[in-house]
């Protein structure tokens, strides 16, 4: 039996289970079994989405919320992992995944005559755009299939870097303090103070 | 000890349901001197396990979607992952049916040592003076059997001990009590106090069962606000951390946790001799005798366990001569509305955590101006916004606004902390088609028969939640921000009865047996030696959220039971 057949058997255990009763046994051992891979030399070997989906993922993970000048990408922030671990635990999610990276690659293949991942990074981008057009009711009828994977790997990817310690600093959450006393700054208050003058409050 | 006392043996004193009502019962009662024992239908509290205080999504490798992203497919945890909801709306094996007559009602149950008082909101209001004989004022409803002056001293016992948050404010609709320093207002709801003042709409420090000075050995708040997670520290009010953890170190009290009450058992005379249990561990059934015997198993169970207790002298169930059991059920209205608030644009960042919840509140206003309002009783506003903790879903509409790319980032920078949200909390009338009975086509996986809700709003809410709407409307407009349609409600916009989760009623107290099951201290008309120390007791459903005054009310019943038993009456 291969590992990856253990992890399949122990994701089908977890989902059968449903939501009142997750066999929290199997589900510890799955994040510990992502986390040592992670931490081998070479880098993460994706237990659910085979290399190209990985990659093809990562990919995208990384146009949707790049690296610029306010800190990292979704990449950076472990979205490819977070992505994979829940697919491996989740088998509609996968189907969403698998023929989202299907569809993703035929779209590539009929206008640039390759995988997506093997695309120029104009053209990967201008799938996109057709893919945001097509989702704000755009004419653009050949991204309308590939909607919906797009507005899954979106929120998953933009989830996996706001809850990662690069997003929460990008966003500037200060809380999850223990403190001696509670106050709110001066200048907050002189801010508030200046919006309810201007708002006539 | 108790871990050594004999099954076969009498108890004093046997509790069911170890939430604010049975906790109180538990403390008071030991502290007395009485031996207690303790039913939980859930496993003891491990506060270190159960609670997720101070874990950031990261923590986890699902972040907080949940195993197999469970959040993003409406199968998570009620509350979200980090919320502490030992229970839910759903429970396997315990399912409870809803009527034809009826669209929907919710029922949330917790199955753990401290119920739902180790996640709750912990808001904590006084009921008013007017509040116990609303039918004095309008005509509807009914009185209760005791007044405010009969209630007080309990509310200054109950807030001395769990400790409370507040402030003196002299108002008629939300009595003062004695209270804990409350903390500051955060910025949002400066801003929100300032709209609301122009409206004529007061806008106080909210009241709330968290410390802010060390009590009882407990230590101050240390502001990470995440009650709603359970607090490992027990700065704010739990039943499990505040009164069942000491109340066992008297050895006073025996706690068998995993015991599902089933029915209770009563001799010729109609007193009760003891409770039929099961154990959820073995699936055994056993038996407990005791001399006085405690409801707390929350309204709802209460009644089932009343209703499903039938004998020659109880034929409608144990204290149900009156025909009350299981009528009268009540909830909260409730409507909420967030907005988006384009002045906290470009507001330095800083630490909104706070105590957790609120810092301020909005108390009924409206005392006495009810004709001209359309609708008979009152609500109160519960604000929220600033600067919360990332989690999962937070910037999915900033994610979708923005297509893909920078922009993105950009457009949850400036949208982070400029959201508001508005929960209004009112008073339902207790009305016939609202009630709940027992199903006679489904057992529970114990053999247990369920209960069927039958749940109605009348004009009266109807009206109120419309009051709710506009005035929300008008806080977000008058702070130059844009309402968002309301979150979950039915069709006529109002909340899904039992949602709320302020169930009340349905074992209810009065002076006349004819009409009413308990007497004014909790104690049955029918049977002496049968208390009901939960929400069952409620008469009328006030705008003041329950905890509070079940602890007040199972306290007062506490006293009296205490002193029955050391008089040789019970």
């Amino acid at each position: 039996m291969t590992r990856r057949t253990v992890l399949r058997q122990l994701a089908i255990a977890i989902t059968a289970a449903g939501s009142g009763s997750v066999n929290l046994a199997a589900a510890r051992l799955v994040h510990t079994i992502a986390g040592e891979s992670r931490a081998q030399p070479g880098g993460y070997t994706p237990i659910q989405l085979t290399v190209h989906e990985f990659r093809t993922v990562s990919r995208l993970a990384e146009l949707i919320v790049p690296a610029d000048t306010r800190g990292g990408s979704a990449v950076d922030a472990g979205a490819p992992e977070f992505i994979d671990l829940l697919c491996s635990q989740n088998d509609q999610l996968t189907t969403i995944y698998q023929d989202g990276v299907r569809w993703l690659d035929a779209t590539a293949s009929n206008q640039f005559a390759s995988n997506f991942i093997d695309t120029s990074q104009e053209a990967q981008t201008s799938i996109l755009d057709g893919l945001v057009e097509a989702e704000r009711g755009g004419d653009s009828n050949n991204y309308r299939e590939g909607v919906r994977f797009f507005s899954w790997i979106r929120r998953m990817a933009v989830d996996a870097y706001y809850t990662s310690p690069i997003g929460i600093r990008d966003i500037g959450y200060q809380g999850n303090q223990v403190l001696s006393s509670y106050e709110t700054p001066s200048e907050i208050i002189d801010f508030v103070t200046r919006a309810g003058d201007d708002l006539g409050l | 000890m108790s871990a050594l006392q004999s099954r076969s043996e009498i108890r004093d004193v046997v509790v069911i349901g170890s939430g604010a009502g049975g906790a109180t019962v538990a403390h008071v009662l030991t502290d007395l001197g009485i031996r207690v024992t303790l039913l939980e239908a859930g496993p003891m509290l491990d506060p270190y396990q159960e609670f997720k205080e101070h874990n950031w999504p990261y923590s986890y490798d699902h972040r907080g979607a949940e195993d197999g992203g469970g959040r993003y497919f409406g199968t998570g945890k009620p509350f979200g992952f980090f919320a502490t909801t030992s229970g839910g709306w759903d429970l396997d094996g315990e399912p409870y049916t809803v009527a034809d007559d009826t669209k929907d009602f919710w029922w949330f149950r917790s199955r753990i040592v401290g119920g739902r008082t180790n996640h709750y909101g912990r808001m904590s209001f006084r009921f008013a003076d007017y509040d116990l004989k609303p039918r004095d004022r309008d005509g509807l409803g009914w009185n209760w059997p005791l007044s405010y002056d009969d209630l007080s001293p309990y509310y200054d016992k109950a807030e001395q001990f769990i400790g409370v948050v507040g402030s003196h404010e002299g108002l008629r609709s939300a009595p003062d009590g004695l209270f804990h320093d409350p903390p500051p207002p955060k910025a949002h709801e400066l801003l929100i106090q300032r709209a609301s003042h122009k409206m004529g709409i007061p806008c106080i420090p909210n009241r709330r069962a968290v410390i802010t000075r060390s009590i009882n050995g407990r230590p101050a708040c240390h502001y990470c606000g995440q009650c709603g997670r359970g607090c490992r520290a027990g700065s704010n009010y739990s039943a499990s951390q505040t009164q069942i953890f000491p109340a066992l170190e008297t050895g006073r009290l025996e706690l068998i946790d995993m015991a599902m009450a089933r029915e209770i058992i009563a001799d010729e005379t109609g007193q009760i001799t003891g409770v039929v249990y099961v154990d959820k561990r073995s699936g055994q059934e056993r038996r407990l005798s005791c001399r006085v015997l405690v409801l707390a198993a929350s309204a709802c169970e209460s009644a089932r366990l009343l209703l499903n207790s039938k004998s020659p002298t109880h034929p409608d169930g144990v204290a149900n001569s009156s025909g009350m059991v299981g009528r009268y059920l009540m909830d909260t209205v409730g409507y909420d509305i967030g907005g988006t608030v384009p002045a906290f644009e470009g507001m330095p960042r800083y630490n909104s955590d706070g105590a957790g919840g609120s810092h301020l509140y909005m108390p009924w206003w409206g005392l006495d101006r009810e004709n001209e309002l359309g609708f008979p009783r009152g609500y109160h506003i519960e604000i929220g916004g600033g600067y919360q903790m990332p989690s999962v879903g937070m910037f999915g509409g900033a994610a979708s606004r923005a297509g893909y790319g920078s922009a993105i980032k950009e457009q949850a920078y400036r949208g982070y902390g400029t959201q508001v949200s508005f929960a209004g909390r009112g008073e339902m009338i207790p009305n016939e088609a609202t009630y709940c009975e027992i199903d006679p086509n489904v057992v529970d996986r114990y053999g247990i028969p369920v209960l069927r809700f039958h749940f109605k709003w009348s004009d009266y809410e109807l009206n109120q939640a419309k009051h709710m709407d506009s005035v929300f409307s008008e806080l977000i407009t008058s702070m130059g921000g844009t309402p968002q349609p309301p979150g979950r409600r039915d069709a006529e916009g109002i909340s899904i009865g039992g949602s709320i989760i302020h169930e009340v009623g349905a074992v209810r107290m009065g002076d006349n047996p004819q009409e009413s099951v308990l007497n004014q201290f909790c104690q049955a008309h029918d049977t002496r030696n049968l208390f009901v120390c939960d929400a069952g007791s409620f008469v009328s459903n006030p705008d003041k959220n329950p905890t509070l005054t079940i602890n007040a009310l199972a306290w007062r019943a506490s006293d009296y039971l205490a002193n029955e038993m050391r008089r040789g009456v019970l």
